[in-house]
């Protein structure tokens, strides 16, 4: 969890692109680091040869991904990786069809050999029927760096120093009557070389950390035991952000809640209460019913046959009142320490910020350069949004989600101002189990922490509680925000989307909330 | 590109092994090779090829033990990543669980590989979506979907001598057809080994008449109903079942299988007679992995015999802690039926929901497994022997071990396409149960 200043926040623009990019000093020995002085050269090659065999637009993806992770549970180290993947992919437009090729070779036979075969594949794939690809235009940006500020480069440090971390955040649980605890460090560099045939060389290196946690309780005579895990403790940044967190502070006071949670009463009965949602629970019901259903590719219906497709259709654009009044989501792939954060997107557009709902109606979509024409005329937006993202080099680009906050109050109070305004409702901690249909009209939702809220008083805590809404009903119940005070930051590392999967990091800042109304039950 | 052969694979390993200086280490390497095409909106929209190779080293120096990959293999790169474990091995703490490299061991050798799938490609992959649009969008319909196939090759060695090698093949269709109008959805699936089985057409006429068939839909409240589940949906749940099958779990109190003081649930009937669920290494329709973690062999193992717990998972440690053999958890799934096509089930039911399958299951309560999810692309309401009409979607809160334990009837398995929580592969039946809880409506379609 994070807090910021909103104000601070918003007034942050490409600042973040001008700052020096301290490429991985410690490289393993015999990895040869990755801005090689010959990358461009390779670039130009698969580009050209992608001309060459007939194709109107090309890029590649050079890049290098540091993957670690460490796992502990209670006193011990279960199990570690520490994975680098290097290689390029090559996407090009042919025939008006995209085809792409990926290789762990990274040289000029290869790359040239991928490039043609990617023509080949689009020249093939032009007989199925298909609708023309077309592009937004675009700058070029022929010489670009951006690297995630940070101030302590995590894969400096020793794996004894990550371990000797993770076993005092075990420690701190078990020392206060947790029967198990468990944590891992889930750490992440990827250093990417993207150029086009529109004259753009963008170099980028991408850090991101990520703490999960958890702590269970166990009644061995009876046969219970109950958990409280923490899997949102990520950030795009350096292990400064870790530090920061005070994680064994908040394993502690886990290890306490899950002892009462042990023995805590459910719901008597489901029925209809108001909630307020804490900002590290509210971030996931956002992810899952602001995030995805105003992704444009899902709304196309591009998306059918895996993640689903959306009620936000293209024909809702300025009419949908998608939420109350008071609520505002924005798009942004720029606020420091957020996870979708970056200089330029995979298409090499670059970081934008702009609003989804604006004052509860609905304006925009989440967009890339081969999509936003299809919503233009509605939305009167012909430039990309810069949502194209690829995990890794082997996997194509695509529409990926990128950091969507809901706006605080500006005059909005305390958590408590919230609370108080409650005669009979729950205040739910934490993000637990989630679920959302594959248009994103039905939800289910719990934390990991539930207490009643009785006559504006903070009651009793409650276990297996879950509510579950319609999206847009439950966002037209909202009568109440946090002030900018109470803003936080919470993100998901392994946002998975796609055929062939992939996941995708990103962040949701947030107010605590008060929704009125919503079904709740015991689950 | 191809997958690295034995010999390659073999030679990886020893150059590893030549240049380890670790009291122990261990080597897995696995070379991947393949393509795949999208489509969505009667139209094509992104396809790849992709070659990569991970090559994995584990080094220990006594009970300390560190892992490095890379995805390179020349010398450089092979002398880098050994170093790097060797390294992180050095500066872990001693592991009190730690156990020895195995001796070597003969593995299984499934039959997995097929020529057909190997050489499969983007032109093959092209006639196939084709032949899907033609077939599932015709109408008023559009057909989305995903074919992909590769090859595989993996292998697992140690610095005891332990040497296993498996190269294997995969083709995964699926395809949702969607209605014009947007009130209709189907879909259809297949996992296959050899692509010359693909009928991806088929697919696509499966999936229309579903979509077609549920664009009227009556509406049904929720409330508790008996259901069909088609094999996928079985599939999925069969997956959640026995995903839990860990021993340590059991006995540490916290999971499905716990019983009060440190008991377990083994060698209860926990789920109905009819549930006999087990894996197979060498099953000739879905052929497993050859080993498992810890580079265990896979094995035959019967985890649900006639409904009941038979046998749970053990890690080396856990086994040797408890005097018993380990256990390796599953690594395919098959779950017997009996020999009844799914039309002739749906002839001999009364009333149910018809699933075709389930979407975005989470778990709500580990202590009896209760899940939520929801029915997605084809839920119909079946009466007297025949499908009557389309219903509306549910989310459902629901737990596999109640769900299995009222399963009165079955179809002959099948092969599904891998979806989240299942055991891939699997073969698995439609199953009838008495009873499954529908919680809430959902509007999607």
């Amino acid at each position: 969890m994070r807090r910021r200043s909103f104000l601070q926040s918003s007034t942050l623009v490409l600042g973040a692109a001008a700052l020096p990019a301290p490429f991985a000093p410690s490289l393993p020995a015999g990895v040869r680091r990755w801005l090689e002085p010959d990358d461009r050269t390779l670039a130009d090659a698969a580009l050209n040869a992608a001309r060459g065999a007939g194709a109107s637009y090309a890029d590649i993806r050079i890049s290098r991904h540091f993957d670690q992770s460490i796992r502990t549970r209670e006193r011990r180290v279960e199990g570690m990786s520490d994975q680098i993947t290097y290689g390029f992919g090559v996407r090009v437009l042919a025939a008006g069809v995209w085809g792409f090729a990926a290789s762990r070779i990274v040289a000029e036979d290869e790359v040239t050999r991928a490039a043609r075969a990617a023509v080949e594949q689009a020249k093939g794939n032009a007989r199925i029927p298909h609708a023309p690809v077309e592009l937004a235009a675009i700058q070029a940006f022929p010489d670009a760096e951006w690297t995630t500020p940070h101030a302590q480069d995590p894969f400096e440090l020793t794996t004894g120093e990550k371990t000797e971390f993770l076993l005092a955040v075990n420690a701190a649980g078990l020392d206060r009557g947790a029967d198990f605890a468990s944590s891992s460090t889930v750490l992440q560099k990827q250093e990417r070389f993207f150029a086009s045939t529109e004259g753009s060389y963008i170099r980028q290196t991408f850090l991101r950390v990520y703490v999960p946690w958890e702590v269970t309780a166990v009644d061995r005579q009876a046969g219970r035991f109950a958990s409280w895990s923490d899997i949102q403790t990520t950030a795009g940044a350096g292990w400064e952000f870790v530090l920061a967190q005070d994680i064994p502070a908040r394993v502690e006071r886990a290890s306490e809640l899950v002892r009462e949670k042990l023995v805590a009463p459910t719901l008597a009965a489901a029925g209809r209460k108001d909630l307020v949602l804490l900002p590290n629970h509210l971030w996931l019901t956002i992810h899952e019913s602001v995030g995805h259903p105003t992704e444009l590719d899902r709304a196309l219906g591009l998306e059918a046959n895996f993640a689903g497709t959306s009620f936000c259709t293209p024909d809702k654009l300025n009419e949908l009142q998608y939420a109350s009044g008071i609520v505002s989501f924005e798009a942004e792939r720029q606020a420091p320490q957020s996870l979708a954060s970056v200089g330029w997107d995979d298409d090499g557009v670059p970081a934008d910020r702009w609003m989804l709902v604006r004052d509860g109606l609905f304006v925009d979509y989440q967009t890339t350069r081969d999509q936003v024409h299809r919503i233009a005329d509605r939305t009167g937006v012909t430039h990309s949004h810069g949502c194209s993202y690829a995990q890794n080099w082997s996997l194509v680009q695509f529409p990926r989600m990128p950091n969507i906050n809901l706006l605080p109050d500006p005059g909005g109070g305390s958590r408590e101002s919230l609370i108080a305004g409650v005669d009979d409702g729950l205040l739910i901690d934490t993000r637990g189990s989630f679920s959302i249909d594959q248009q994103r009209y039905n939800f289910q939702f719990s934390g990991q922490g539930t207490w009643e809220i009785k006559g504006g008083q903070l009651g009793r805590m409650l276990r297996d509680v879950a509510y579950q809404g319609n999206t847009v009903e439950f966002w037209n119940s909202c009568d109440g925000l946090g002030g900018p005070a109470t803003y936080e930051v919470h993100g998901s590392y392994y946002d998975g989307k796609g055929q062939p999967g992939q996941i995708n990091a990103v962040s949701h800042g947030c107010p605590p909330a008060r929704f009125r109304q919503v079904n709740v039950l015991p689950a | 590109m191809a997958i690295l052969t034995e010999r390659e694979a073999r030679r990886i390993v020893d150059a590893v092994l030549a240049r380890a200086a670790a009291d122990a280490t261990l080597v897995q390497v696995t070379s991947r090779d393949g393509g795949n095409t999208r489509f969505a909106g009667n139209g094509v929209t992104t396809s790849g090829e992709m070659t990569d190779v991970a090559l994995t080293v584990t080094s220990a120096f006594g009970n300390r033990s560190g892992s490095a990959e890379t995805n390179g293999v020349d010398d450089e790169a092979v002398a880098a990543v050994v170093r790097r474990a060797e390294e992180a091995a050095r500066l872990a703490p001693e592991d009190p669980e730690h156990m020895a490299p195995l001796d070597p061991v003969e593995y299984p050798d499934p039959e997995g590989y097929f020529e057909s799938t190997a050489a499969y490609g983007p032109a093959e992959r092209a006639d196939a979506v084709s032949a899907a649009i033609a077939a599932g969008g015709a109408g008023d319909t559009q057909v989305a979907g995903f074919l992909e196939n590769y090859a595989i090759a993996q292998a697992t060695a140690n610095s005891r001598g332990l040497f296993g090698y498996l190269p294997m093949t995969w083709l995964e269709y699926t395809n949702t057809v969607r209605t014009a109008d947007g009130r209709g959805s189907g879909w259809a699936g297949v996992r296959l080994q050899d692509a010359g089985a693909l009928d991806a057409a088929a697919r696509a006429r499966v999936a229309a008449e579903k979509a077609v068939a549920s664009r009227t839909t009556i509406a049904l409240e929720p409330g508790e109903y008996p259901v069909i589940l088609e094999p996928t949906a079985t599939a999925v749940l069969a997956g959640a079942l026995v995903s839990q099958m860990d021993a340590r779990r059991a006995m540490e109190g916290r999971s499905y299988l716990a019983a009060p003081d440190g008991r377990t649930q083994q060698g209860e009937r926990l789920v109905a007679p009819l549930v006999t669920i087990e894996t197979d290494p060498l099953n000739p329709t879905v052929p497993g992995r050859a080993w498992a973690g810890e580079q265990l062999p896979a094995r035959s193992t019967i985890w649900y015999r006639e409904g009941t717990v038979e046998t749970l998972a053990f890690n080396r440690y856990w086994a040797a802690k408890n005097d018993v053999e380990p256990v390796p958890g599953p690594t395919n799934l098959i779950m017997r039926g009996v020999e009844r096509s799914l039309e002739e089930l749906i002839r001999e039911t009364e009333r149910a929901v018809l699933v075709t399958r389930f979407w975005y299951i989470r778990m709500l309560n580990p202590a009896d497994l209760t899940l939520t999810g929801l029915t997605r692309d084809g839920t119909f309401w079946v009466e007297d022997g025949r499908i009557a009409h389309a219903v509306n979607n549910f989310r459902w809160n629901e737990s596999p071990v109640r769900l299995f334990g009222r399963v009165e009837a079955m179809s002959r398995p099948e092969r599904v396409a891998h979806e989240d929580w299942m055991v891939s592969p699997s073969h698995v039946p439609a199953v009838r149960a008495s009873a499954f809880r529908f919680t809430s409506i959902s509007q999607a379609v």
